[in-house]
């Protein structure tokens, strides 16, 4: 019993690895894009230009900022086991159940996307139907809007509990933000797509100068645009799940040794006990 | 494991300690933060070569100690490489440090944390 337990725990363990060894391989993947779309926009700036600190924005603000999830798990044996079965079967990085102790997520999440379900709010309650311009636009805004109005009431844990799921699987709405050209500004032209009314307060917002591209200049070369591509996906769903990864496979390794312990216990108690018999 | 939830939930933040190309790539991303002025502290560090490794200490040392606003600090594999030993003692549950590849400094598997404890694990 003991000893399947523990198979079971180091087959999960080393799904994790092999999800954690290819989150690696992208991330390298991505890091080269990057650095060599920076060098082609180095290559091709104006002499003496070159693309790094002097134009930082000394002022700038994160678009993107972590949601930490973290949330104690009270399960009895059977279930974790059961729970470890279908991780193994079907290989669900989504669920980071760790099986004692805390589950911990990390997702990044831009901000600039509440602004789609916080104008369908206003939109839907001014009495707007407006139809949906935008076939991969949310499909339950209204739910997702009415969930996160909600959670700046509540604790952080459930808001990151929201977001964490959205940003592991992605939503329609990551999906268009992880795009280049079409960031932070984009959604904001989304807004104005579904209410024209809306299309004031959306270009009114400070968001729209807060895409780094512009420290760069107003006219950023393409293949710094590129470089961001690489960037933002790296950021957005490479490294939230490599910082989880670890997490998880920290508390399977506590897991492991705690289950062989108790077993090298437990056979030491079996072979003392045929001597003290005999 | 047991962090409390004032441990993490004021950590929105992602730290940088690079060299150029990583920073700015990562700050493109839009990770970049600088607080308010008074203090105007900065979530990341540009590492060149003169940059002294008590720098790159004190910025580790902000970013995982002094600051509570950050979850995760990314560090090129070769500037953790000059403050090893820091890192390798660093056992707080957050932030979490993970290090990535450098422009010059392809990713080394030998030195990754995570892959040290799995060959701990099965007892190599």
């Amino acid at each position: 019993m003991d000893q399947d337990h523990i198979d079971g725990l180091l087959e999960r363990y080393l799904h994790l690895l092999h999800d954690y060894t290819s989150l690696r391989e992208e991330l390298a993947a991505l890091q080269t894009g990057m650095y060599q779309s920076i060098a082609r926009a180095n290559f091709a700036a104006e002499r003496g230009v070159r693309f790094g600190q002097d134009y930082y924005d000394d002022r700038m603000q994160a678009s993107r900022r972590l949601a930490i999830s973290c949330k104690s798990q009270d399960q009895d044996h059977a279930q974790a086991q059961a729970q470890v079965q279908d991780l193994s079967e079907s290989q669900n990085e989504k669920n980071l159940a760790v099986l004692s102790g805390m589950i911990t997520s990390f997702a990044v999440v831009n901000p600039a996307a509440v602004c789609v379900p916080a104008s369908t709010v206003e939109d839907s309650e001014a009495g707007v139907e407006a139809p949906n311009p935008n076939p991969n636009h949310n499909p339950h805004p209204r739910s997702e809007a009415e969930a996160e109005d909600e959670s700046v009431e509540q604790t952080a844990s459930k808001s990151t509990n929201i977001e964490a799921p959205r940003a592991q699987t992605p939503s329609p709405q990551t999906d268009i933000d992880a795009q280049p050209g079409r960031s932070t500004r984009a959604t904001v032209g989304e807004c104005t797509d579904s209410s024209p009314s809306m299309a004031k307060k959306g270009t009114a917002t400070p968001q729209k100068s807060n895409d780094p591209l512009r420290w760069f200049g107003i006219l950023s070369p393409m293949p710094l645009r590129e470089a961001q591509i690489h960037s933002i996906r790296a950021v957005e769903h490479v490294i939230p799940r490599l910082a989880s990864l670890d997490i998880e496979m920290e508390a399977v390794e506590i897991e492991v040794r705690r289950a062989r312990k108790r077993l090298a216990k437990a056979e030491a108690a079996a072979s003392k006990l045929p001597q003290q018999s005999g | 494991m047991a962090a409390s939830q004032s441990d993490y939930k004021d950590r929105q933040f992602l730290a940088v300690i690079g060299d150029e190309d990583s920073v700015t790539g990562l700050l493109l991303a839009g990770i970049g933060h600088v607080t308010s002025p008074p203090d105007s502290q900065k979530n990341f560090l540009v590492v060149d070569g003169k940059t002294e490794t008590s720098a790159i200490e004190a910025a580790f040392e902000s970013f995982t100690t002094q600051r509570k606003d950050i979850g995760i600090v990314l560090i090129n594999q070769h500037i953790a490489d000059k403050i090893r030993y820091r890192i390798d003692t660093y056992t707080a549950a957050f932030p979490t440090i993970l290090e990535i590849p450098s422009k010059e400094h392809p990713y080394d598997p030998e030195k990754d944390s995570v892959l040290r404890r799995v060959r701990r694990l099965f007892g190599e």
